[in-house]
């Protein structure tokens, strides 16, 4: 998959970009980060133009992301016709509430399996808009202009950059799940010695 | 555990915590030997003479004749005529879709062609001039004038 967009980036250029990215806001499963690294080596090498690739490809992304924003907010009736008042759903809400933010930010460029779901849970909670849109915004940005300025700098041998940074994000996904994990077994020890207490 | 958890609600969390374990087990290894590789590419300093790749292992299956003609700075006739294909109608196919359309017996044809081509084309590094022994100056020297 990746190898035959890589073949129509060089074909047709930006606008393709630019496509690819609008989708995978939308939350297709697309290999964008390998996209716009190789489109910063592209760039180096004068097949694409740096500035307006970067720019227009920030707008896509951010739009993409906008639009499954708002399919969570007007799926929220759906949503809570299921979990109304649900404890569950509360502290979901409250867990979002405190933790959106770097969600928001983190899952645009390094865990970019959960920016699907995070954006969605953004707009089912009511997230307000421009808070989300500043946080969306800030990891768009060090996405295309970091990932993309990193394939500019290695050039040819932006593969390399590619194969670092997609397992590290791998990396900080299981980071993430352990803790997690871990900090719920701690929770479930303390209580239970508050209760033998 | 404490009897008041949910068992499917323990088991979820275990489940996650050793999935957690086998992400970092996995990954880790992954990007330790990525950043081996990284910190054996340093990034590539700006040509004064322009982007003009001469490394021909960069080469890959996905790239077209006319992206590899820009990237290495030989005229795309050169390397059509290398493989012995048209330009007409195969400048936007990958080297793994002409090989597959042309070559589909000969596995990686094309791909060793255009290399060839490409060395043959550019120009072969200028001889170092060979190094003359200079004797090491004593008091005794004669002077140089």
């Amino acid at each position: 998959m990746s190898e035959y967009l890589l073949t129509q980036v060089i074909n047709y250029g930006a606008p393709l970009l630019w496509l690819i990215v609008f989708i995978g806001g939308l939350g297709a499963p697309l290999p964008c980060t390998v996209l716009v690294i190789a489109a910063g080596a592209f760039a180096r090498q004068g097949i694409l133009p740096w500035h307006t690739t970067a720019f227009i490809s920030i707008v896509s992304v951010v739009s993409g992301d906008a639009i499954s924003y708002s399919l969570g907010y007007y799926a929220r009736e759906h949503v809570l016709e299921r979990f109304s008042q649900t404890p569950r759903w509360l502290k979901a809400e409250e867990i979002f509430r405190k933790w959106g933010p770097l969600s928001i930010f983190f899952s645009r460029f390094l865990i970019t399996a959960i920016a699907l779901p995070v954006t969605l849970m953004s707009g089912t909670t009511r997230y307000p808009f421009k808070k989300w849109l500043t946080y969306d915004l800030a990891g768009e940005i060090v996405w295309i202009l970091g990932y993309g300025g990193l394939g500019y700098l290695f050039g040819s041998q932006w593969e390399v950059v590619n194969e670092f940074l997609g397992n590290f994000g791998g990396l900080t996904l299981g980071i993430i799940i352990f803790i997690v994990g871990v900090k719920q077994v701690w929770n479930w020890k303390l209580k239970r010695r508050q209760l033998s207490a | 555990m404490s009897p008041h958890v949910n068992p499917k609600h323990r088991a979820l969390i275990f489940t996650l915590t050793i999935l957690g374990c086998l992400f970092i087990l996995f990954f880790g290894l992954r990007v330790f030997h990525a950043y081996k590789k990284f910190q054996g590419h340093p990034p590539m300093p700006p040509s004064p003479t322009g982007e003009v790749e001469t490394d021909v292992e960069q080469i890959r299956d996905w790239m077209t004749i006319p992206f590899i003609s820009r990237m290495y700075g030989v005229p795309e006739k050169i390397l059509f005529d290398a493989i012995g294909i048209s330009p007409e109608g195969n400048h936007k196919k990958s080297i793994e879709e002409l090989d597959e359309e042309y070559f589909p017996e000969a596995d990686g044809y094309i791909i060793e062609r255009v290399k060839a081509a490409i060395l043959a084309h550019q120009s072969p590094p200028m001889p170092a001039a060979p190094l003359t022994p200079v004797p090491p100056l004593t008091p005794d020297s004669p002077a140089v004038p």
